[in-house]
């Protein structure tokens, strides 16, 4: 079950296509390689089974993310790959190809946890912390941990009190100890959620330039596809405990597989065959949703349309967003700019709505036979 | 850090209990016994002046229980204690007749004393014990109890049943406590009540209360020795039993108990009575 | 109130006296309370921590058991081990009643639960994925909680003092199962309470206010580490 799930669709041809895994030279293809992965990993607690991943591989110098909504076992995967679980775990877990013991990921690994736990003392003292449970001297881990201290800008805070620290900055001296360390394997447990949005892209820059040239094999997990794109060469969807598609980032976000990836990937209208007519069900981002509001302009052929009731309009500042109800549903459109009340149809007019860029889903909706995978390509 | 500190605190608590342990593990494994024994001869310091002398005589370590003489007679009866010094006949003799204990001997007595503030709203100076407790019933006047089956409180039950008057309501108030708790109680509250001789004198300065009742063959306050046997437990040390009764009722402890107190109080609070005939006591 | 003073100065007189006595109940009254308090915290420790940090069923009884025994009455601990150790009781062949031991004993069992529920509360205040955090960047499961340890270690220190604080001013269990034997089980409370019975008020108080300066000297010993260490962050 779970194996026809991870490979499901055409999405396992993407995952061994050019610029993919096995594209740097570094790893062999599998699980046999530098850096860590699982084979038959299943995770339980209380009798229910939280997580199940029949196979996954990070290469040392790449950076996977796991993309998933709230609860869907991403916080488990990383703590099962990094052998901190409290539920019971079946399966292996692969460090460097081999069977992982505790002392040998203890000394491969470093992870961030979602809030930044720091402990009493200085913020130099927290950042040379990992370094100190190796066994390294005071004077030299302050030493190795300096550059790092300077890279993630911390300079000017080492001797401040941690807790005296903002989440922001707690969160970068939390990644500071654990890049300073030098793992082998570096686990992200939504390091950026609860930041700012300045912070975190400051952050995420920083962590993107740490990152490169190290021979480190570094997974992210994460619920946002923009930090996906920023550091991860690679991208998993996990959903429910299970792995749904794996493969390029870039890619892998442009291409959902079925309507919960698709959720997930920010393809939130979902237009089934009922509506447009097509085999397939399709779906497409809010801002490639527009309001057809010159009927006779519409352009043919290249773009689907389908008409609705308007429910409301919500002026969001940089942007206006615009529900409609269809017979199969609700879809939200995305106008750039303040779209002048006057422009619009009143609340309650029937309208009609163009979709550019609409995807179809390999796998329908609800009932029904899974598609062909090679009607995918085929989308514009 | 922390893991020095606790390996030290582990230590530090070793060496303590094993301390604790070497200091007195001899004593209560050779030749150490259990007195029981009523707060009066403890509250008095008659005991801090016999034990020391008797430890120093015979070599045997005494751990005092100062107890009422109900729970004395208890300890006995559990072979929790070794020998007894009490002061409660009736139930003393009930005791010995259970079989469990050994020889009884007669040891001192003193007296016991009828007490009450100065303004003696009661009338009872100068009577006999019998009409003063039934002339308190009578006034209704507030009456203070040790309430403990000590032997106090056994010889108070006594003397009320020997006035015929069955104490109670309001004015009959039981402490609980020991003789020196209850003559505090007592002077606070400007009530009468009943003391052995020996704890008042030696408490009497800071006590608002006087001697009114005194002197007659009911007040007698008479302390026996008892010496368990095995039959109340079988680590009974009856050989310590039998050294302390033996010895404090030899002439050198008698002698110290009828000088204790001389000097501070003018009087002897104990007179010694080894031997004697207990019938004759006080005439 | 003159016997106040009087107190006073007699707790004055008897320290700078050197009177053998009270020196002897001084010294046997902190080695009492302080064994007694070491042993609860050993015992006290690591089973604050299993509430604290284990899941384990029942935990919220054994949580629930030691938050009560922290009110547990001295008298009913002191009850219960006179009866253990009673010559008739199933440990009376030990000979440990009546003796300083028999009052460490006791007093650890009140202090043992304080402990317990304290170090568990301390414990709980720090973040719960701590320890997991320490091990994810190096730490060995020791050393992970040997950092939470240190992580809470003010609360811990409030425990300490908690659990010396209750025995050394105890005077239910001492009297009980030590019977207050001169120069062998008595201490500061239970000699206060003799004096008392005694009429010898003053003395009483002076015993009650070196009892007061041993409890203060300990827990500013306490506190001066606790804070010379916050300090120093």
């Amino acid at each position: 079950m779970s194996g026809g799930e991870m490979s499901g669709g055409g999405v396992s041809g993407a995952r061994v296509s050019g610029g993919g895994v096995s594209g740097d030279g570094v790893s062999g293809d599998g699980v046999s390689g530098a850096g860590i992965g699982c084979r038959d990993l299943c995770v339980r607690a209380g009798g229910r089974e939280l997580l199940s991943v029949p196979e996954l591989h990070v290469a040392s110098g790449r950076t996977l993310a796991v993309l998933g909504p709230n609860g869907a076992g991403k916080s488990t995967l990383l703590r099962a790959l990094g052998l901190l679980s409290g539920h019971r775990v079946s399966g292996q877990i692969l460090l460097d190809g081999r069977p992982a013991t505790r002392p040998l990921m203890r000394d491969a690994l470093a992870a961030v946890l979602q809030r930044p736990i720091l402990r009493r003392g200085t913020v130099a003292a927290n950042v040379i912390s990992g370094l100190r449970f190796r066994g390294v001297g005071r004077r030299e881990a302050r030493a190795r941990a300096w550059p790092w201290i300077e890279a993630l800008g911390l300079g000017p805070l080492a001797d401040r009190d941690a807790r005296s620290l903002s989440i922001g900055e707690a969160q970068r001296v939390s990644i500071t100890r654990a890049l300073a360390v030098g793992p082998r394997v570096l686990l992200l447990d939504e390091p950026f959620s609860g930041l700012d949005s300045t912070t975190r892209a400051d952050l995420l820059a920083d962590l993107r330039a740490a990152l490169t040239g190290q021979p480190t094999a570094t997974i992210l997990v994460t619920h946002d596809r923009q930090e996906a794109l920023a550091l991860a060469e690679d991208t998993a969807l996990l959903i429910a405990g299970r792995i749904r598609q794996h493969g390029p980032t870039a890619e892998v976000l442009d291409h959902p597989s079925d309507a919960d990836t698709a959720r997930l990937l920010g393809y939130t209208n979902l237009l089934p065959p009922a509506l447009t007519g097509r085999r397939h069900s399709l779906v497409a981002r809010p801002e490639h949703t527009r309001l057809l509001l010159d009927p006779p302009a519409a352009p043919a052929g290249q773009a689907e349309s389908v008409t609705g009731t308007l429910r409301r309009t919500v002026a969001l500042g940089i942007a206006t967003r615009i529900d409609v109800d269809t017979a199969a549903g609700p879809l939200t459109c995305l106008h750039p700019g303040d779209l002048l009340a006057t422009e619009l149809p009143p609340t309650g007019s029937e309208v009609r709505v163009g979709i550019r860029h609409a995807r179809p889903l390999a796998t329908p909706d609800g009932n029904g036979p899974p598609g062909g995978a090679g009607l995918f390509s085929d989308s514009a | 850090m922390k893991s020095r500190l606790l390996v030290g605190l582990a230590w530090v608590a070793t060496a303590l209990l094993v301390g604790c342990g070497t200091t007195t593990t001899p004593s209560s494994a050779d030749k150490s016994l259990i007195l029981a024994t009523t707060t009066s001869t403890q509250d008095s310091g008659l005991l801090d002046e016999l034990l020391p002398a008797f430890t120093r005589e015979s070599g045997w370590q005494v751990k005092t229980l100062a107890v009422g003489s109900g729970q004395a007679l208890e300890l006995g009866r559990r072979g929790e204690a070794d020998v007894l010094l009490v002061h409660s006949p009736a139930a003393e003799e009930k005791f010995v007749a259970e079989g469990d204990a050994g020889p009884r001997r007669l040891v001192m007595h003193n007296d016991f004393v009828l007490l009450g503030p100065e303004a003696d709203t009661a009338k009872i100076r100068g009577t006999s014990s019998p009409e003063a407790m039934k002339k308190i019933a009578a006034a209704q006047a507030v009456f203070v109890s040790r309430g403990d089956e000590s032997g106090t409180h056994a010889k108070e039950k006594d003397l009320w049943s020997t006035a015929a008057v069955t104490p109670g309501g309001s004015w009959y108030q039981s402490t609980g406590q020991g003789m020196g708790e209850t003559l505090r109680v007592a002077s606070e509250k400007a009530a009468y009540t009943l003391s052995d001789r020996a704890t008042y004198l030696t408490q009497r300065g800071t006590l608002g209360l006087e001697v009114l009742s005194e002197g007659d063959p009911g007040l007698l306050n008479v302390y026996h020795v008892i010496e368990m046997t095995k039959k109340a437990g079988d680590r009974v040390r009856t050989d310590g039993a039998k050294a302390f009764a033996d010895w404090i009722v030899a002439a050198p402890a008698q002698r110290l108990i009828g000088e204790f107190g001389k000097a501070k109080f003018g009087r002897p609070l104990f007179t010694p009575d080894a031997g004697a005939d207990e019938a004759e006591l006080g005439q | 109130m003159d016997v106040l003073f009087d107190g006073l100065a007699d707790a004055i007189g008897l320290l700078l006296s050197g009177d053998q006595e009270s020196w002897s109940i001084i010294a046997l009254t902190l080695r009492v309370s302080l064994t007694a308090t070491a042993f609860a915290l050993l015992l006290g420790l690591p089973l604050g921590a299993i509430v604290a940090l284990a899941r384990f069923p029942g935990r919220r009884v054994v949580l629930a058991a030691a938050n009560t025994g922290m009110g547990l009455p001295p008298v009913v601990v002191g009850l219960f081990v006179t009866v253990l150790l009673w010559r008739s009781g199933p440990l009376g062949g030990l000979g440990l009643l009546y003796t300083p031991t028999a009052m460490v004993v006791a007093q650890a069992a009140i202090a043992t639960p304080i402990v317990v529920a304290l170090v568990a509360a301390a414990l709980q205040q720090v973040d719960p994925d701590f320890r997991v955090q320490m091990q994810a960047v190096g730490a060995t499961p020791v050393r992970a909680f040997a950092a939470l340890l240190g992580e809470a270690r003010l609360p811990l220190l409030a425990g300490a003092m908690a659990a010396f604080g209750s025995v050394v001013s105890e005077v239910g269990a001492a009297q009980m199962v030590g019977g207050n034997l001169a120069g062998q089980t008595r201490v500061l409370t239970t000699a206060a309470v003799l004096a008392t019975s005694r009429g010898q008020f003053s003395l009483a108080i002076a015993f009650g206010l070196i009892l007061l300066l041993i409890a203060f000297g300990v827990n500013l010993a306490l506190t001066l580490i606790q804070q010379r260490r916050t300090a120093a962050g």
